[in-house]
């Protein structure tokens, strides 16, 4: 086998047969982050002995590895096969504590969570598109002290908490209804010109304490599914998840708040002995514990990603079928459809969209201005009695139409295509033409996988064969190692409509090892067809040529991964692992090579 | 996509590229060019892509560099800054374009990052360019260094060009510290030493101070502001060192407006800013410390000498609390209440204040005086602040014991003599003295307040008996327990046989009251009140000293007496005599009249009854003169050998103790040996010496020499003996 692993640096072009389950047993860390991270191998990926990199990793008592493998997202739960056999085969039993921690940080960097954390963290400046304003009262002068907000009456300039209409829509029923009615009311402002207040009548009312603090904890809750907030706003938390329709939050929070009564009433005080209650595994949406941070107890709510993704499946649903009210981006496809999507989650989820949107081209010059925040909607928090009650600044958002319609003026071949395409996407036409376009040259369906990818991390359409062609090469383009997964998966399926030789090649061209490896190891046990194809030849010609300066003794690389395939395919079969050995022998001499 | 198609293609990002740098990227299309730079990279022309880029990069800096190394000095810097911001806009956009190719295609062979390339060719084309390099670095320091001298420059323009040193680093220092730092560190230091050396030498003290720090805060700034922040640390090692640490001595040693002066003149803003200033350079605050534990100890030194001339105890004290307070404010103010300088402080009072006994001696006196006048009319608080001051000196006594024994001597004349302002006042003092020193240090003081008051009620209960008056004298007694008091040798004389009868009556009393107890009469503390009549029957009440009272009681019988008859007939020790007939013989109280001339008293010397004393007082009090007059004019020439002398007091002193407290010591230290063998059974001497001193530290220091005497003594009595095998370590005996 070629390539020494332990010195092996991600310059060297790696054996398709190192993977990232030997880099686990070897405790290749750099490899194993090569492949994971560059290459996109998928961290829970099992072998033919249903054997997780984690698994080898513990076994092998590779500290590091283990670390990566779990700060990635590797899977490890209690009572699980998986996360048994882990605990079970791990080297020692640091490493098991290790392992059975994991929860604290399980699947923090898993992609998409990372980017919903993206976007939590960047929403000031990634294009909000409201702000809830907090507005302290005479009540609470604490509150007014310590943020610093609320100025009697008026937009405030900058102590908002901006956010993105689309994401909360797609976490909160509630919260669809009130952008809703706002917008449809704004919008009958805007046509008679007049300056009617964003829905005045939807103002509620719950007397809270600590409101500010405890809405934006669930405002993280909402963004990137993960909760930590301290304990002594509970309460709060509970009264603003009834308020905004997350009965699932609400149950679980009422359930940990009782919990943690119990524990009190019985004298438990310190955070050791709450967190030996475990919380966790309360239930199938989230896993909870208590933790102790900067001096607080927190009550921290784990993401489980199922859920999550269900809500963000109904928005990519939404987004490839219709123009969503809050797009803020338009996508021109090469074969004339277009989509409306969110320049946030596009930039959160693609480097390539980050990039573009904020570059000093075209599209970052049309389509990457920051509307400024001040003149953003904004909705209202108030500790008093309302929670929302929203203004809007006229003037602000005039300077946004304005603006579009320079755009408009600019472009005016844009507002053709969207006229004419505007049906296409089934939406009222005279929406996108006020947005920034951008126009990307493929084709309509391989966008639309894209977008569902970027929009719930998982193309919800079928990958069928020629165009799963398209969608590799856009997601190597927008650089989504996930959907580039995808695709491998979907070609792999599909092996047999497809050539296997121009296979071998597109795996080669994109770099995939996992495929190169499946189609190596289909040519091994089909050899009896392949070495009769003249593609064959050349290649095996062309591989040999890689090496350079051959000498008599010198392997050719597809040969040998081949014989490597033939060995393991047919180890229990001496005579037909014989015979296949015979036939490459045969191919060699006809072509004048010898090894 | 075979070579040809790629150079095709290369050839519009390369067009591209140049729109870039023509700043026309607006109208090109992001979509476009990196879908050419990813296809190029695909398929395997990374290689043509990349050489082109940093070609068309080279060709494109070669130019601008041109521009750069033709500018002039005044336009020199401007013209960086304008191609540098313009070559960080344009490399950021020719990075977006090429985003892909440095994701998979640069780490995978190796190779520096697109815009990091667009550094490394804009340090070599321009920033280091033979014409730009030499001249952007004298300029930059040459703008500093007018900065410096107190010209305005643009700082903004300087920042954005370091910090241009900074980025071309990459991920590194090494630019900003080759081209720029190194240089600038080496005149920063040479500017500084030729600065402080010449403000050192025309100023005084405190300017320099004031200049340096002035200095320090700007050079801080100019870190802030321009300077990267890692040469804070560097730029200011260098200030200190020259500003501060090669001047910390001549600048504490300043004739006139150095340290001496400051504490003279308790300059604590000046000091605070001295301290402060070499608190940068934790060495020489030790010199500053020192500094000021030199000039305490130099001043106490010269008021303890002046103490030696005036002989002004209250004086002296005084002095020393006003000392102490000065220096207190000090530390706490200039030095920051420092630890180590509090301690340094203390060090030097107590070096001083230990230099020999007389401190105690004096500060007894003090003592006495506060209690006798200086507290008359104050508050209970006023007093007690008065006394807590004098605690804090005390406390720096290390021989507490020889102050305990004059105070003592002192306390028993002011109960004696009834002198205390008032008792709540001395039942504070020794208050404060228990909680300084313990309860032993005052139980004999309690005793002394405690046979005041057992006197008391039973003069009372003598009086209400009725036996009191015997033959028309009144007497008052005082009954001291022995040992309490101060010893004094049992001077015994003859009493007038009025007085003597009293005396009997009296001891019939307590002696019926108190059985088996002894009663020793002590004549010469006491006082008596007599009734003469002088010529023209003239009548006073004198009250005088008991031994004045026995010899005047003489010349009822006689009008003139030789010494040698007085002293047969009164048996007092000739020294007290001697006192007492002089005190009768003063000028203003001249009561007898002395034959001899001059103010002793010869031997054959001759009194007679003043008939013609005269006075506008009734009541008259004839006070004692000093010891020390007495014995000088009659004993002169009287051996003064050896250690021994006499104290301040009149008292014998050996090696400088009173010879009371000498013998205390003695038994003191050997209590304190035989305590601790007696718990160790066995202990090396110097171990010994070091627990004794230990216990002891809280009464005096004892020397070591002492110890040791006290150690063979020990053995010579059979209460120690020697190691047998090692001559160092001795062994308890029970």
């Amino acid at each position: 086998m070629a390539g020494n692993p332990a010195t092996s640096n991600i310059t060297v072009a790696f054996p398709p047969h190192l993977d990232v389950w030997r880099a686990a047993r070897e405790g290749n860390l750099q490899l194993l982050i090569f492949l994971i991270e560059t290459k996109g191998h998928n961290v829970n990926m099992i072998n033919e002995v249903d054997a997780s990199p984690l698994y080898y990793a513990a076994l092998c008592g590779h500290v590091d590895c283990v670390k990566y493998l779990l700060l990635m997202g590797a899977v490890a739960d209690e009572g699980t096969f998986m996360g048994e056999r882990c605990f079970f085969a791990a080297l020692n039993d640091p490493l098991r504590h290790l392992l059975r921690c994991s929860k604290m940080t399980r699947a923090y960097r898993e992609p998409f969570l990372e980017s919903l954390r993206f976007m939590y963290e960047n929403k000031e400046v990634w294009w909000p598109d409201v702000a809830f304003v907090c507005r302290a009262t005479a009540f609470d002068p604490k509150w007014k002290a310590s943020e610093g907000v609320g100025s009697a009456g008026g937009v405030q300039e900058k102590s908002g908490l901006f956010c993105h209409q689309v994401i909360l829509r797609a976490r909160s029923a509630f919260l669809i209804q009130e952008f809703k009615k706002r917008r449809v009311e704004t919008r009958c402002g805007r046509r008679e010109g007049l300056g009617v207040a964003w829905g005045t009548a939807s103002s509620l009312s719950i007397p809270l304490l600590h409101s500010h603090k405890a809405f934006a904890c669930i405002l993280q809750y909402l963004y990137c599914s993960r909760l930590e907030m301290p304990l002594y706003l509970l309460d709060d938390g509970i009264r603003i998840s009834r308020i905004l329709h997350l009965p699932g939050l609400g149950l679980e929070l009422q359930r940990a708040s009782d919990k943690i009564a119990m524990a009190r009433e019985r004298g438990i005080q310190c955070h050791r002995e709450l967190k030996s209650l475990k919380y966790h595994s309360s239930s199938k949406h989230s896993t909870f514990y208590v933790s102790r941070q900067r001096r607080q107890e927190m009550l921290i709510v784990e993401p489980k990603k199922e859920t999550l993704i269900e809500h963000f499946k109904l928005l990519a649903e939404e987004v490839v079928t219709r123009f969503p009210e809050d797009a803020d981006v338009v996508l021109f496809t090469g074969d004339g459809k277009s989509f409306a999507l969110h320049r946030v989650i596009l930039a959160a989820r693609s480097p390539y969209f980050r990039t573009m949107l904020r570059s000093g081209f075209k599209e970052g010059q049309q389509a990457g201005r920051l509307i400024v925040p001040h003149i953003l909607p904004t909705m209202e928090v108030s500790a008093e009695t309302r929670i929302f009650s929203s203004e809007i600044n006229y003037k602000g958002s005039k300077r946004v139409m304005g603006e579009k319609k320079d755009l408009e003026k600019k472009k005016p071949s844009n507002q053709d295509q969207v006229e004419e395409k505007g049906a296409n996407a089934c939406c009222d036409a005279s929406e996108p033409q006020a947005l920034p376009s951008i126009h990307l040259s493929l084709s309509g369906e391989a966008l639309r996988r894209v977008i569902e990818f970027m929009y719930c991390d998982e193309p919800l359409s079928p990958l069928e064969v020629p165009l799963v062609f398209d969608v590799l090469d856009a997601a190597t383009l927008f650089m989504l190692p996930g959907l580039r997964n995808y695709c491998v998966s979907a070609l792999m399926e599909h092996v047999d409509k497809i050539d296997i030789f121009s296979l071998l090649e597109v795996a080669r061209l994109y770099d995939l090892p996992r495929l190169e490896n499946f189609v190596v190891e289909r040519m091994a046990m089909n050899l009896e067809k392949v070495v009769e194809a003249d593609k064959f030849r050349l290649l095996v010609e062309e591989s040999a040529a890689t090496v350079k300066a051959r000498e008599e003794r010198d392997s050719i690389p597809l040969i040998d991964d081949i014989r490597y395939f033939v060995c393991r395919l047919h180890r229990f079969d001496q005579d037909v692992q014989e015979m296949k050995l015979a036939l490459i022998k045969i191919l060699l001499e006809r072509l004048g090579l010898k090894i | 996509m075979d070579r040809q198609r790629a150079i095709t293609v290369w050839g519009e990002l390369s067009g591209a590229i140049d729109e870039i740098f023509r700043k026309n990227a607006s109208n090109l299309s992001f979509e476009h060019l990196y879908r050419n730079a990813y296809n190029l990279v695909l398929h395997k022309h990374a290689e043509i892509l990349y050489q082109g880029v940093q070609n068309s990069v080279q060709t494109y800096l070669n130019t601008v560099s041109t521009f750069v190394a033709n500018a002039s000095d005044e336009r020199l810097l401007e013209e960086i800054n304008l191609r540098w911001g313009e070559h960080q806009v344009t490399m950021s956009m020719v990075r977006d374009i090429l985003m892909y190719m440095d994701r998979t295609y640069v780490p995978q062979h190796n190779k520096t990052k697109v815009y990091d390339l667009g550094l490394r060719i804009f340090r070599d084309a321009i920033a280091r360019h033979p014409q730009v390099k030499d001249r952007l670095r004298s300029l930059l320091l040459g703008s500093i260094r007018a900065e410096r001298e107190g010209q305005l420059v643009d700082r903004s323009l300087l920042r954005s060009t370091l910090s241009m040193l900074m980025e071309l680093g990459i991920e590194g220092t090494a630019v900003y510290e080759e081209d720029f730092e190194r240089e600038f560190l080496r005149t920063t230091r040479a500017f500084y030493r030729a600065e402080s050396l010449d403000v050192i030498s025309k100023n005084t003290c405190p300017v320099y101070m004031r200049k340096a720090e002035q200095r320090l805060l700007e050079e801080q700034e100019r870190v802030a502001q321009y300077l990267d922040r890692s040469t804070d640390p560097k730029l200011r090692a260098i200030l200190e060192e020259e500003l501060v640490k090669t001047h910390a001595s001549s600048l504490i040693e300043m004739e006139g407006s150095g340290c001496r002066a400051m504490f003279r003149d308790g300059k604590t803003e000046d000091l605070e800013r001295m301290y402060l200033l070499f608190a940068r350079v934790p060495s020489t605050l030790e010199e500053l410390r020192g500094a000021m534990a030199e000039y305490v100890k130099s001043a106490g030194r010269e008021l303890v000498a002046d103490q030696e001339r005036v002989r002004e105890p209250v004086v002296f004290v005084k002095g020393l609390l006003d000392m102490r307070d000065k220096f207190d404010r000090i530390v706490s103010d200039a030095f920051q209440g420092e630890k180590a300088a509090q301690k340094k402080l203390q060090e030097a009072f107590e070096d001083f204040i230990n230099m020999d006994t007389r401190c105690a001696h004096y500060l007894a006196l003090y003592v006495d005086d506060l209690l006798k006048v200086g507290l008359k009319g104050m508050t209970e608080e006023d007093a007690d602040g008065a006394l807590s001051k004098f605690i804090v000196i005390f406390k720096f006594l290390q021989d507490k014991d020889v102050f305990e024994n004059y105070y003592k001597q002192h306390l028993s004349k002011r109960l004696l003599g009834g002198r205390s302002v008032n008792d709540e006042f001395e039942k504070q003092m020794i208050v404060k003295l228990k909680t300084e020193c313990g309860y032993h240090f005052t139980s004999k003081l309690e005793g002394m307040f405690n046979d005041m008051r057992l006197s008391k009620d039973a003069m009372e209960e003598f009086r209400k008996a009725g036996v009191s008056r015997v033959g028309g004298v009144e007497l008052e007694v005082n009954m001291l327990t022995m040992g309490y008091w101060p010893s004094q040798a049992l001077t015994t004389c003859n009493l007038p046989p009025e007085i003597k009868a009293c005396c009997q009556v009296f001891q019939n009393f307590y002696l019926n009251k108190h059985s088996g107890r002894k009663v020793t009469w002590q004549a010469g503390m006491g006082s008596a009140d007599i009734r003469a009549t002088f010529g023209n029957s003239r009548k006073h009440e004198l009250n005088v000293h008991t031994y004045s009272m026995c010899i005047l009681m003489l010349f009822n019988a006689a009008d003139t007496l030789t010494l040698e008859d007085i002293q047969k007939a009164t048996q007092i020790p000739e020294n007290e005599l001697r006192r007492n007939l002089i005190s009768l013989c003063t000028n203003k109280h001249r009561i007898l009249r002395k034959a001899s001339k001059g103010k002793g008293v010869t031997e054959n010397d001759r009194f007679t009854f003043n008939a013609d004393f005269t006075s506008k007082l009734r009541r008259i009090k004839v006070p004692l003169v000093s010891m020390k007059e007495a014995v000088v004019d009659g004993r002169a020439g009287e051996g003064e050998g050896g250690g021994g002398g006499l104290g301040p007091g009149g008292e014998r002193l050996v090696n400088g103790i009173p010879a009371a407290v000498e013998e205390d010591r003695r038994h003191l230290v050997e209590a304190a040996i035989v305590r601790i063998m007696k718990a160790r059974r066995k202990l090396g001497h110097n171990e010994l010496i070091a627990e004794v001193t230990r216990q002891l530290s809280m009464r005096f220091t004892a020397s070591p020499p002492f110890i040791k005497n006290r150690i063979e003594s020990l053995i010579e009595r059979d209460y120690l003996e020697r190691g047998a095998n090692d001559r160092k370590t001795y062994a308890y005996l029970a």
